[in-house]
């Protein structure tokens, strides 16, 4: 039997529609289709605290913030993430699959600029909150590409050609 | 009686006329030279700052959370053997920064010492210019969200401290990925080189999160940076000045 977690992550932000839309049920439905038991959420500055326990065959956690959440990236088998370039990169570096979700209530949304040229790459899907449920019942993780990283070293041959 | 007052009346308004065309002079070579200096950054073709072998002493501007872990990282291809003295300047309030470029420069300290006891150099090297590095405070120019008229008066204020602190330092090399604290930073660091004080280089790389706009930062320092280096493509077709070397992160 598959038991697969999901780790939610808004950062230090403040994304109540996402977790709200992470813990409704017929989205927890679809993720236990897909075979996910455990659903953590990392749920920031927000102030909807998902109940606790078993909800539609899976296992709901949350907490707010930690000092570091590598461990739970590193036990995940999906990241539902807020756009933050620094969630999304630790998800993608840590290999895993993930889904993007931008906070379109925020103004100025640059995020959305990186969200979408990775997910036009392949390297995760791209959504909102509302239409979470829906990418997640299209999702098929084993489309995603792997993530490449970028090369800290043309920067160095750069500067030292400059200097 | 009226003669001798003609004959000083004359004087002073030769030395007076004398003086003004002496600083109209100053000011109109000030302009050439600043005009010299924006062309040359426009162009691309500033010299190089030191001679091989040679240190260069950077400023590296950290900014909240995303921008000093983009910095760190791009700093972790250094040669840091080169770009020595460092100077880390952050935000009053940054405290998050400031312990983790301690983490990432005691990091180096002990890669250094690793290296230094395997290493059979016998020239009493012990002490690599690696781990040498400083950390400057100054005030935020401004918060995410301020409004525009406040944010005249901080940035002035925290363009005092950046004066300060640039001038204080003189660095070779100015380094930012784009928080609002490095614009009064790259502008002393401008300005330093037209007065002549010392000669340095601003290079400015725009964050991973820039794929189709530049940042307000990028939009301003756009003229004045001397490399505005970014990490997608399409932005150096968007803004012919910027130089896409492919993703750094």
């Amino acid at each position: 039997m598959m038991c697969k977690t999901v780790f939610l992550t808004v950062g230090t932000t403040h994304f109540d529609t996402l977790v709200k839309a992470a813990v409704d049920e017929d989205t927890l439905a679809v993720l236990r289709e897909k075979g996910y038991t455990k659903l953590v959420l990392q749920i920031g500055r927000g102030t909807f605290t998902p109940i606790e326990g078993e909800h539609c065959g899976v296992t709901v956690s949350s907490f707010h913030l930690k000092p570091s959440i590598a461990e739970d990236f590193q036990s995940a088998d999906l990241v539902i993430s807020h756009a933050g370039a620094g969630s999304c990169l630790e998800a993608l570096r840590a290999g895993k699959a993930l889904v993007v979700v931008v906070n379109d209530t925020l103004m100025d949304n640059h995020q959305t600029e990186l969200a979408e040229e990775l997910a036009n790459n392949k390297f995760c899907y791209f959504c909102y909150p509302d239409t979470l449920q829906e990418t997640l019942t299209n999702m098929d993780v084993s489309q995603l590409q792997p993530y490449v990283p970028g090369k800290p070293m043309l920067l160095a041959r750069y500067l030292e050609s400059v200097i | 009686m009226y003669v001798i007052l003609a004959i000083i009346l004359a004087v002073v308004s030769l030395i007076l006329l004398a003086r003004t065309l002496h600083i109209l002079y100053r000011i109109h070579h000030g302009l050439a030279r600043t005009l010299h200096i924006l062309y040359r950054i426009h162009h691309g073709t500033t010299g190089p700052l030191v001679v091989p072998g040679h240190t260069v002493k950077t400023l590296m501007v950290l900014g909240s959370g995303g921008h000093t872990g983009e910095l760190l990282q791009l700093m972790k291809a250094l040669d840091l053997s080169i770009y020595t003295p460092r100077i880390y300047l952050t935000a009053a309030s940054d405290t998050l920064s400031i312990s983790r470029l301690r983490l990432s420069e005691q990091g180096v300290e002990t890669q250094t010492k690793r290296e230094n006891s395997h290493s059979s150099d016998t020239n009493n090297q012990t002490q690599t210019s690696a781990g040498q590095y400083s950390i400057e405070v100054v005030p935020r120019a401004r918060e995410v969200g301020q409004g525009w008229t406040s944010t005249c008066f901080t940035t002035l204020w925290s363009l005092i401290f950046s004066a300060i602190s640039v001038t204080r330092h003189r660095p070779n090399l100015i380094l930012t990925n784009g928080p609002g604290t490095c614009v009064p930073v790259c502008l002393v660091a401008l300005g330093l080189r037209i007065l002549g004080i010392c000669r340095n280089r601003v290079v400015f790389v725009e964050s991973l999160c820039r794929v189709k706009t530049l940042s307000l930062s990028g939009r301003i320092l756009y003229h004045l940076a001397d490399d505005i280096i970014v990490q997608w493509p399409g932005l150096s077709k968007t803004y012919p000045r910027c130089r896409y070397l492919g993703r750094l992160i």
